[in-house]
């Protein structure tokens, strides 16, 4: 992509630390243009943009705020031009008892988890739909499945983010075959919302990119965890019903690490 | 959106289908304003989906295009509950349908020579009607061939070319000593068209209700559409509707307009005018004759598969609804119809939705796994029909009082109607049957139904005009003939059904109401 008004726009929310920084640093390096959605449009430290280059372009804003993303997303399309992917990566994790922790800190986390989602989603949605196609990936966690004692707020939210993503791929299916949505569940990593024995955010985005390159309409309403794609189970009873049927089982696809180099510094 | 309950409108138009939208584009372009009152929610322009949506929920189903409920039909007087083939939504049920545009011929209007017409004669004729047809293939960017056996038609646009193995089939056909030309479409062909046959067309390259309707209309600045609102009762006086009540997000609003045009489609817009009975209209709305609602017509539909001769190069990509051919149109005295490419390959989704349909009416139909199993022959039958092209013979269905749209006020937005297959059509379709089969001598084909199939996506008759007040709804200009500002603009207009798609007599009657109305309302200012 050799003039880079021309590449495609990708936006991250939670893009200044993390996975969401991981993401925009191998995107970049890949030559698409990146909008970075976060509460600190230049990082921590203010490294966001730090070898990023002009292909980088920040937003301050909070997931939270439906309002707030309508306006960015308005200023994305009509400034720097039609978002061709959405990577709703932005989340918080606090631990906390839920006995001694006020309710609105638990809640913060589906402001910012789940409804932070639902946000981007319905301000870049439009113009996708306008347009016939896009490609949304929904990054969540099975936390919700099986919660830790202390993480309430965030279980909570992640169960939410993962019935959305079915939801939405739903209303879309069927009607709209050239958007595509997808949810993904990545490894446990080294953040500052994850532990210091997790993997390294910059491997996991490898898969994250492969991911969010991928449009083809299989991956609708799919489900990945890391690289794997997880399928709905079946039970005996429907597997030899299939077996009656002539059926064929569906194989789980599984990613590919993309291999071009990140960009920037971490 | 709110404002466009206050206003008071030069014309209303009922339902946004194919005639409201094309009727509600003229009145705007004639310089008047236009509200188009659709039942269906705003949906993507962008949307692809079809009608088996999959869903029951009417909510849902109105997302798609669906119509909301069952529709509840008594045909020969076995009572069956089951989706129809109707839209919702800007466009209607156009937005779905497979853009034939074929022109009726002069027998299907007025007798001719050797053949009575069954009514006697439409109120106006081949000839008044034939600029309208033009004027419709305009509008619609019709493409096709002439028929060599019938008057020449203009304007056609060039179609685009086959795939060498359709081209191979229609020369079998004209070996066969059959006349196939290039069936008449409203389709644009645009770079990259998908030939949306039975499914929404994300651009505006299929010509619907929509794209060649409602879309023009508002790009005028004069029109409005107000989606999600629910006819309920037009209100007026002995002489003249001054209102549509409507519930609008659940709550009731009268609109207000200098004229009303009914355009919800022939299953429809009979029930509205029902379900406007007052002291001064008894029986319903404009319902003085006692016929609306009747004279309820579909086609019968004949359905076979033709495979091209042996040695034809294999399937490649083009056109699918390839040819139309009036070998069959009519046989003597016979009123048969137009045989024409459905446009579906035989292909294995196509025949599972086939056999599902009828696994749905017959007396299996609680038996879950018995419509799963229906995979395996429809896998097998994919295998032996994969490389055949579909055909759908229509037979011209004649108009008769007993069958008739009815209203029940406990479930408004239900479809009923009440239909009986007369036996003169039972006996017209086997000997349309017997024509076919002999004609087709020479070619491999196979018959893919047994029973009759009415085409429930064909429905018309139900308000039809007629220049006795007694014997039709309307007046020969499709207004009332009880009130002096409601006009009709669907295919109920239709005394008898022609051997053709209802779509171009749809679109270019529209046309003509459309452009007597206009002319009507700015001459009184």
């Amino acid at each position: 992509m050799s003039d880079p008004s021309d590449s495609p726009v990708v936006v991250i929310t939670g893009a200044s630390s993390g996975l969401g920084r991981a993401l925009a640093r191998r995107l970049v390096a890949k030559g698409f243009r990146v909008i970075g959605i976060s509460r600190q449009p230049d990082g921590r430290d203010n490294q966001i943009t730090d070898g990023l280059g002009n292909l980088f372009t920040g937003f301050a804003g909070d997931v939270a705020d439906a309002a707030q993303m309508r306006r960015i997303a308005a200023e994305v399309e009509a400034r720097i031009g039609p978002v061709a992917i959405l990577i709703n990566n932005a989340a918080t994790y606090e631990r906390g008892d839920f006995l001694c922790t006020p309710a609105e800190e638990i809640c913060r986390h589906i402001e910012v988890n789940l409804c932070g989602q639902i946000n981007a989603a319905s301000a870049f949605l439009p113009a996708m739909v306008d347009r016939g196609h896009g490609r949304i990936v929904n990054i969540t966690s099975f936390a919700g499945g099986d919660p830790l004692p202390g993480s309430l707020g965030y279980s909570v939210s992640k169960a939410g983010t993962r019935s959305f993503s079915k939801a939405l791929a739903v209303e879309l299916a069927g009607r709209l075959p050239g958007i595509v949505v997808t949810e993904w569940a990545p490894d446990m990593m080294a953040t500052h919302i994850g532990r210091p024995d997790g993997v390294d955010p910059d491997r996991v985005a490898q898969l994250g990119v492969a991911l969010a390159l991928n449009a083809d309409p299989a991956l609708h309403g799919a489900t990945f965890l890391q690289d794997q794609q997880i399928l709905p189970r079946r039970s005996l009873r429907r597997r030899l019903k299939d077996l009656l049927l002539l059926k064929r089982p569906v194989r789980p696809l599984r990613l590919i690490p993309d291999q071009t180099p990140p960009g920037g510094t971490r | 959106m709110k404002e466009l309950l206050h206003r008071k409108w030069d014309v209303i138009i009922i339902g946004a289908g194919l005639g409201g939208g094309v009727c509600g584009r003229t009145l705007a372009e004639a310089g008047l304003s236009v509200l188009f009152v659709e039942k269906g929610p705003a949906t993507p322009r962008r949307a692809e989906n079809n009608q088996d949506c999959g869903y029951e929920d009417p909510f849902a189903r109105e997302m798609f295009g669906c119509w909301p409920r069952q529709v509840e039909a008594r045909v020969n007087g076995t009572t069956t509950i089951g989706w129809g083939a109707q839209g919702v939504g800007v466009g209607g049920t156009s937005v779905f349908y497979a853009a034939a545009m074929e022109q009726p011929e002069r027998h299907d209007f007025e007798p001719v020579q050797d053949m009575p017409h069954p009514t006697g004669g439409w109120p106006v004729g081949y000839d008044e009607f034939a600029p309208w047809y033009a004027r419709a293939r305009e509008i619609m960017a019709v493409n096709g061939e002439q028929d060599p056996l019938g008057d020449e038609v203009s304007p056609l646009a060039r179609p685009t070319p086959l795939a060498p193995r359709d081209e191979a089939l229609g020369q079998a056909l004209i070996k066969a000593g059959l006349h196939a030309y290039r069936a008449h479409l409203a389709i644009r062909q645009l770079d990259g068209c998908k030939e949306c046959i039975g499914r929404k067309c994300p651009r505006d390259c299929k010509m619907d209700g929509r794209s060649a309707g409602v879309m023009p209309a508002l790009a005028t600045g004069r029109a409005e559409v107000l989606d999600g609102a629910e006819a309920l009762a037009l209100v007026g006086d002995a002489g003249s509707v001054q209102h549509l009540r409507v519930r609008w997000h659940d709550a009731e609003h009268l609109l207000q307009a200098r004229a009303f045009v009914l355009a919800g489609g022939s299953l429809s817009s009979p029930r509205l005018l029902l379900a406007s009975e007052a002291p001064h209209w008894p029986g319903g709305c404009a319902n003085s004759s006692g016929l609306v609602g009747r004279g309820l017509m579909f086609h019968i539909n004949e359905r076979i598969a033709i495979w091209p001769p042996r040695g034809a190069p294999p399937s490649s990509p083009g056109p699918l609804k390839a040819y139309s051919l009036r070998d069959l149109y009519r046989n003597g005295q016979d009123r048969m119809g137009l045989f024409q490419s459905l446009g579906l390959p035989a292909d294995y989704g196509n025949i599972l939705f086939v056999l599902h349909q009828r696994y749905d009416t017959s007396p299996l139909r609680r038996l879950s796994i018995g419509r799963e199993l229906l995979r395996v022959p429809a896998m097998i039958a994919a295998r032996v029909l994969g490389d055949a092209r579909v055909f759908a013979g229509i037979i011209e269905d004649l108009p008769d009082d007993r069958n008739r749209v009815l209203y029940d006020p406990a479930r408004p937005d239900t479809i009923i109607y009440d239909y009986t297959i007369a036996d003169e059509l039972m006996a017209r379709r086997q000997r349309f049957r017997r024509l076919l089969k002999q004609r087709l001598k020479g070619l491999r084909s196979l018959w893919l139904n047994h029973r009759p199939e009415l085409n429930i996506a064909h429905p018309c008759g139900t308000l039809r005009f007629s220049d006795d007040p007694r014997r039709g709804v309307l007046d020969r200009d499709c207004k009332a003939h009880d009130l002096d500002n409601l006009y009709v603009a669907d295919a109920s207009f239709m005394p008898s059904s022609t051997g053709v798609n209802p779509g171009l007599t749809i679109v270019a009657n529209a046309l003509r109401v459309g452009h007597t109305l206009a002319q009507r309302l700015r001459a009184s200012g």
